[in-house]
């Protein structure tokens, strides 16, 4: 479904990602792990354009998107919920659901879709006319990832969802993911909670240092004691 | 009391004349960090085109209210695309500098290619004239542009509220990258900015017209720093700080001028200034101006 070949990304003389290549099939979650600075963000964030490639072709549903500006690739249906969450913090959460459906025009059928994730994010139905940013970490999270779902996308990348969230917040976000996944969307998922992300995810890759170090299945993955330890336990420098 | 009721309203119709111009630059400010010093040329292209429909074909100086809205607006889609589209990742110190290049073109070629000796502009008697509410005359033209200028905020507030481009421009202020996340196309969000500022500037320029009855190469100098000034006072990219400090700027002008006694006149600006500096030590980013909520535009 989507492919990443030889993926190059530069800042000045720095390669934060060198030479990557990695792909996802339709219905599949993939974890994407590695530590801190490893270039996982700079790869997804590369892929869906709104970070220059120097080099490698992106491929989305047999469409070579790798020149496509962000707000095309889009409306193809594929959606990045970015790190940080980043929601609109002046915004209402039902501005913030609005703006998430921004490129579809079906206004009946985003009204119908606005209703499905107040109810899949109860919270946010509480919320609604809140502005985002007396949302609470885990509140604005949900809200990030029910904005990007706002789009229908095909293909959802979530990068670090879990981040800075308690523990029992971060088992219900991989909760919710299990749910899309059953409601059929792909999801590529960049994680350093590699634990957690293995157990709801088919296959997994690893980067360190701006290269891929390992991929397989997840179940391998997280029986390995070794890859586990030395890339992803420790806190391995970058 | 007369005296004063007329003071009242030529303070309120002077601090419009600000804020519908400090919000023009405030609101493209927000989105791409451009101080757009460019702005007060767009007085001087409504002028312009006011100008040459007059000499053509518009005979009724009632039509030529919205050319002149219309000419600016077009001019900042112009500049937009032109001058400032190609700039746009560049740094804040690049944009000024652009800025300042299409004011200077832009006065040059209305040197050049016009004239620089002012050129008469009609605009209807009636705005010019004077009104009578029970015993009070007041001029309409100042009444009028107060009118204008509260229900064209209260437009923009709705639009700002409502509708999907003006939710995308609010967000856009904080963090242009997640609304381009979401699809919203860049250069869409910009442009509707610059039509905004370019409505805004359109609508100022007809009530400053209006006023002078006349145009020439430079008049758009003044306006652009009195709303430069008015933005950097009410707190630069904040919309309601630009609303605030062209209403605070073009009120205590007026008052100062109106209430001080006639051998200190001469010294408003100075007054004004002054006043400003001392707000400013008060209060660094200016009265509205938040520095801690930059989001990801800290970087």
């Amino acid at each position: 479904m989507l492919q990443l070949k030889n993926i190059v990304v530069q800042y000045g003389v720095v390669k934060a990602v060198r030479d990557v290549s990695l792909h996802v099939g339709k219905g599949e979650i993939v974890s994407l792990l590695g530590p801190n600075g490893a270039g996982k963000t700079s790869l997804v964030s590369a892929a869906v354009g709104i970070l220059p490639k120097a080099a490698g072709t992106v491929t989305f549903e047999g469409r070579n998107i790798t020149r496509c500006a962000v707000e095309q690739v889009v409306t193809f249906g594929l959606t990045l919920t970015p790190e940080g969450r980043r929601v609109f913090a002046d915004l209402s959460v039902a501005e913030n659901l609005h703006l998430g459906a921004a490129t579809r025009k079906d206004r009946a059928e985003v009204a119908e879709d606005i209703d499905r994730y107040l109810k899949m994010f109860p919270i946010l139905s509480e919320r609604f006319h809140q502005t985002a940013k007396t949302l609470s970490g885990g509140e604005q999270q949900m809200l990030a990832i029910a904005r990007s779902l706002m789009s229908r996308p095909k293909l959802l990348m979530l990068d670090e969802p879990s981040l800075g969230l308690a523990p029992r917040i971060v088992d219900r976000i991989f909760e919710l993911m299990i749910e899309l996944k059953k409601t059929g969307l792909t999801m590529l998922v960049v994680e350093q909670n590699a634990t957690e992300a293995l157990r709801i995810s088919d296959r997994g890759y690893i980067m360190a240092g701006g290269t891929l170090v390992y991929e397989g299945e997840a179940a391998a993955l997280a029986e390995s004691e070794d890859l586990m330890e030395h890339y992803l336990g420790g806190g391995v420098a970058a | 009391m007369e005296y004063f009721l007329q003071q009242v309203i030529n303070a309120l119709s002077v601090g419009s004349e600000y804020a519908l111009l400090a919000l023009g630059l405030a609101i493209v400010f927000s989105i791409i960090g451009l101080v757009n010093f460019a702005h007060g040329e767009l007085i001087t292209l409504a002028g312009y085109m006011m100008f040459f429909a007059a000499a053509t074909f518009v005979h009724n100086p009632l039509f030529l209210l919205p050319i002149g809205v219309a000419g600016a607006v077009l001019g900042a889609i112009v500049f937009e695309r032109v001058a400032f589209r190609s700039i746009r990742n560049a740094s804040a110190n690049t944009g000024i500098l652009t800025a300042f290049g299409v004011s200077i073109i832009m006065q040059n070629a209305f040197v050049i290619f016009i004239a620089t000796r002012p050129k008469a502009v009609q605009t209807p008697e009636w705005l010019s004239s004077v009104m009578t509410i029970g015993t009070f005359s007041l001029p309409v033209l100042q009444v009028v542009e107060t009118l204008v200028t509260a229900v064209a905020i209260g437009i923009l507030l709705i639009v700002l509220k409502r509708t999907t481009i003006g939710m995308a421009m609010r967000a856009a202020a904080k963090d242009f990258t997640a609304v381009r996340l979401m699809g919203i196309k860049a250069n869409m969000v910009i442009q509707a900015a610059f039509v905004v500022s370019g409505f805004l500037a359109g609508l100022a320029a007809v009530f400053i017209i209006s006023r002078r009855g006349a145009i020439d190469p430079f008049m758009g100098s003044v306006p652009v720093l009195k709303a430069f000034v008015a933005c950097v006072l009410g707190g630069f990219g904040s919309l309601e700080g630009a609303v605030l400090g062209g209403f605070a700027l073009g009120i205590f002008e007026v008052l100062l001028q109106a209430f001080l006694p006639d051998d200190i006149t001469p010294f408003r600006d100075a007054i004004v200034f002054t006043a400003i500096c001392a707000v400013l030590v008060g209060f660094p980013d200016g009265l509205l101006g938040r520095r801690v909520e930059l989001g990801d535009k800290e970087a």
